[in-house]
């Protein structure tokens, strides 16, 4: 039947399309799954699944526009629905009470012998900024990742969060205080730096 | 440009989000302040070094198996299509909902194709209304029935993950009991029940391939911001029907005062 061979046709040109522009981005999603998620196996899942709908939805991918953004908008709204619950980070500091330019602040009471960061930075490991990441609730996490690790821009956060751009702007900011508490209180117990405080 | 005013924009500057004024404002201050020059120095190499970590962060070797497995999954799902036959065959045994696949052309083609593919199959006005009526008023005298939590979380994430079909938990007064999956009809619709006082409106969700918009409502399309409503009112029981993307929505209630065209129950994200 002629609308068969069609539909078919079209079928294949789908699937091609796909995996020309979709299954790229695997790797980025998956870096960012991992971060989400925090183990591989529900990274995995996550990014299968992320796949998966992606490809049932194609039809709705505008050609053209931005495949990756696409792809991570439709992961992110997987990650709130059926991860996040499961993955809850207990919000153990209250961000407000925070300085802003807090690590600044610290390093800058610290005898000026180096430029102050010297001291800290030189030990701080991808490991210890992973974890970092990891520790903030997923609130901020998820912008955190999406600006520092992928490089979306704020209005690009915005639509595959769906989110208001000041929103993004402001969990950027807090997710950013966080970061920099922990890497302090970090360096403070391994001994990198001694606090200024004390 | 003040210190305050110059401090405010310092992410900004720092993501490439600040306007060109802003920039060059910033730059300006910065260039007589030593104070904030000295915070955007540390700030900068703060953000710079987090990003030199985080580059280190390509964990490629286990995407290459899991690629091969959402190509399998891929194949997987371009064969069940090519079972179906590409345009969805019809259920068989779905008795009142059976003219369902076509109505994504239905719209453009129902005065045309109508006779071929409607006509004969005619259905009675009490196969069409009275399941999901009926599926309405169980609901009404039983509300405990729809308040599992988790059955209700699980009938919501199937929307979204099958229709792409974010399911609200409120819509305007009316905050939802519950929902689950239901047998109607020989169809397997999600029903979600919300409330506000005493009014009760049901919410109705199916493939739509699967569920059709009545052939004897097609006349009377009502269309509001935009999204095309079919209203059936009888026998004290409003069912309207609306679609989106591939999912058949309907609402239901019986309380005279609640209009059902501003009841929307959710919405499409990707």
């Amino acid at each position: 039947m002629a609308e068969g061979k069609v539909a078919a046709q079209s079928q294949v040109a789908k699937r091609k399309a796909f995996e020309k522009e979709a299954l790229p981005h695997m790797d980025a999603l998956y870096r960012t799954a991992l971060r989400m998620t925090k183990n591989q196996g529900d990274a995995e899942d996550l990014v299968q699944e992320t796949m998966v709908k992606a490809y049932r939805f194609w039809d709705k991918f505008e050609p053209g526009s931005n495949c990756r953004a696409w792809l991570f908008k439709i992961m992110t709204n997987i990650f709130i629905n059926e991860y996040r619950s499961k993955s809850r980070t207990p919000v153990s500091v209250n961000v407000d009470e925070i300085d802003d330019n807090f690590l600044y602040g610290q390093l800058a009471q610290l005898p000026p012998d180096r430029t102050p960061e010297d001291n800290l930075f030189a030990k701080i490991f991808d490991d210890d900024v992973k974890k970092a990441i990891e520790e903030l609730p997923d609130d901020f996490r998820l912008v955190v990742v999406l600006s520092f690790l992928e490089g979306f821009s704020y209005q690009e956060i915005a639509d595959i969060a769906d989110l208001q751009l000041g929103t993004v702007k402001s969990r950027l900011h807090r997710g950013r205080k966080l970061l920099q508490k922990q890497l302090y209180d970090y360096a403070i117990r391994n001994g990198f730096i001694k606090d200024a405080a004390t | 440009m003040n210190c305050q005013e110059a401090l405010s924009l310092l992410y900004e500057i720092i993501d490439k989000e600040a306007s060109q004024i802003n920039a060059s404002q910033v730059e300006d201050h910065l260039s007589h302040c030593r104070h904030c020059s000295e915070i955007y120095r540390v700030e900068k190499s703060i953000h710079e070094l987090i990003l030199e970590r985080l580059k280190h962060d390509q964990p490629t070797p286990r995407v290459e198996a899991l690629k091969k497995s959402v190509l399998g999954e891929l194949d997987a799902i371009d064969s069940k299509l090519r079972a179906r036959g590409e345009v969805g065959a019809p259920a068989k045994g779905a008795s009142f909902f059976r003219f369902g696949r076509y109505l994504a052309i239905a719209a453009a083609l129902a005065v045309v194709v109508g006779g071929i593919y409607f006509g004969r199959n005619l259905a009675d006005h009490s196969e069409v209304f009275v399941p999901l009526e009926q599926a309405h008023w169980t609901a009404v005298d039983s509300l405990d029935n729809y308040r599992n939590n988790s059955v209700t979380v699980a009938a919501m994430n199937a929307m979204d993950r099958n229709f792409d079909y974010r399911v609200e938990p409120e819509v305007g007064s009316f905050v939802m009991v519950g929902g689950k999956g239901e047998d109607i009809g020989g169809v397997r619709i999600a029903h979600f029940v919300y409330h506000n006082a005493d009014k009760v409106v049901s919410t109705f969700l199916a493939d739509a391939h699967l569920v059709a918009v009545p052939e004897e409502l097609l006349d009377d399309a009502v269309v509001r911001d935009g999204v095309t409503f079919y209203d059936h009112n009888c026998r004290g029981c409003r069912l309207v029907y609306h679609q989106v993307g591939k999912i058949m929505v309907i609402t239901a209630t019986r309380d005279r005062d609640v209009d059902l065209l501003e009841f929307i129950p959710g919405r499409s994200l990707i």
